[in-house]
């Protein structure tokens, strides 16, 4: 019942090469140039950023995928269910107690949804896609399991 | 203010508070209304930060070009043994999600920095954002406690930078 999620991800060499042994410590990281931008996003014009203070970002935002795809997932295995999804990450965020994310986040989901329902939609003839444990789209569009193709 | 919108400066505490010499309640009082107005401030700050955060969504139509690499949230993802299959959809997700965490730790943080007249955002900030904050009780295994313990003083009133800070340590 799930075979189409397996079309839904590629593995992606792109940027990071796996080696045989696991995660390379670069790759447990998000970029320190990304992170480092989006921290300056915040700040007055003239503050400014201590290279120690985006690394300890780095390690912060890295802890906090880790610690809320460990709950998504968590859920995702007591309901027999293989595929973590968006919806799971927003009962996740909600469930730690990140109270101000869910909303916005349930508001982007719904608004991804909805465009790359259109845009899958547009390109092709409709596919049988769409998941039963969606709540989403009202309208005829299908989810998006589709393979991803926007790697940076 | 000659700040851009978005970026109200809160008041310095402790320059040119008056220290009474007399005992009693006085200075370390003072300390703490100041204290208090300025968590009342930053409160106020972070509410319309999310406000923003809602409304920058309401008008986002680009979910193709994200501010973080999808593919290495991917990779961090799998790197929980249980996690199996990840739709394509949670990757974008999380690099919005990262976004507004990312970009919630810095105010936080950037408010300690400047109770400590510092222009330049330091890890201990971060620290005490983190120690302030419960929802950021997962992360405090990645600040060391050094960083984090000056705020117990400070979280009595005295502001860290205050040369005087150290009477209102308790006994």
């Amino acid at each position: 019942m799930e075979s189409p999620d397996e079309k839904q991800h590629e593995d992606c060499g792109g940027g990071g090469g796996g080696s045989g042994s696991g995660i390379k410590e670069q790759d447990r990281l998000l970029p320190i140039a990304n992170v480092g931008r989006i921290m300056k996003q915040i700040l007055p014009p003239n503050g400014k950023i201590s290279k120690e203070a985006k690394e300890t970002m780095q390690e912060c935002v890295s802890e906090f995928i880790s610690f809320v795809t460990g709950e998504a997932s968590e859920k995702c295995h007591k309901e027999k269910r293989k595929t973590v999804n968006g919806d799971d990450i927003c009962w996740a965020l909600n469930a730690l107690g990140f109270d101000d994310y869910v909303e916005p986040m349930r508001r982007y989901l719904q608004k991804y949804r909805e465009m790359e329902g259109d845009r899958v939609a547009s390109s092709s003839s409709s596919s049988s896609a769409a998941a039963r444990d969606q709540t989403g789209a009202a309208g005829a569009a299908p989810f998006a399991f589709h393979p991803m193709d926007r790697n940076n | 203010m000659d700040q851009p919108p978005g970026h109200p400066v809160p008041p310095v505490i402790g320059v040119g508070v008056p220290y009474p010499t007399a005992g009693g309640a006085g200075p370390y009082q003072a300390y703490q209304n100041l204290f208090h107005q300025q968590q009342q401030q930053q409160q106020q700050q972070l509410q319309l930060f999310w406000a923003d955060q809602y409304r920058e969504i309401e008008q986002t139509t680009d979910f193709r070009n994200h501010s973080l690499p999808l593919a290495r949230i991917k990779k961090i993802m799998k790197a929980d043994e249980d996690v199996r299959m990840i739709a394509a959809e949670a990757p974008v997700v999380f690099a919005r999600a990262c976004e507004m965490f990312i970009l919630e730790l810095t105010h936080r943080s950037w408010a300690h920095a400047e109770e400590n007249k510092r222009r330049t955002l330091q890890k201990n900030d971060i620290a005490a954002a983190i120690s302030r904050t419960d929802v950021f009780d997962f992360l405090i295994d990645i600040v060391p406690r050094e960083e984090g313990k000056e705020d117990v003083a400070h979280a009595l009133g005295a502001p860290s930078g205050d040369p005087l800070s150290y009477y209102y340590v308790p006994k």
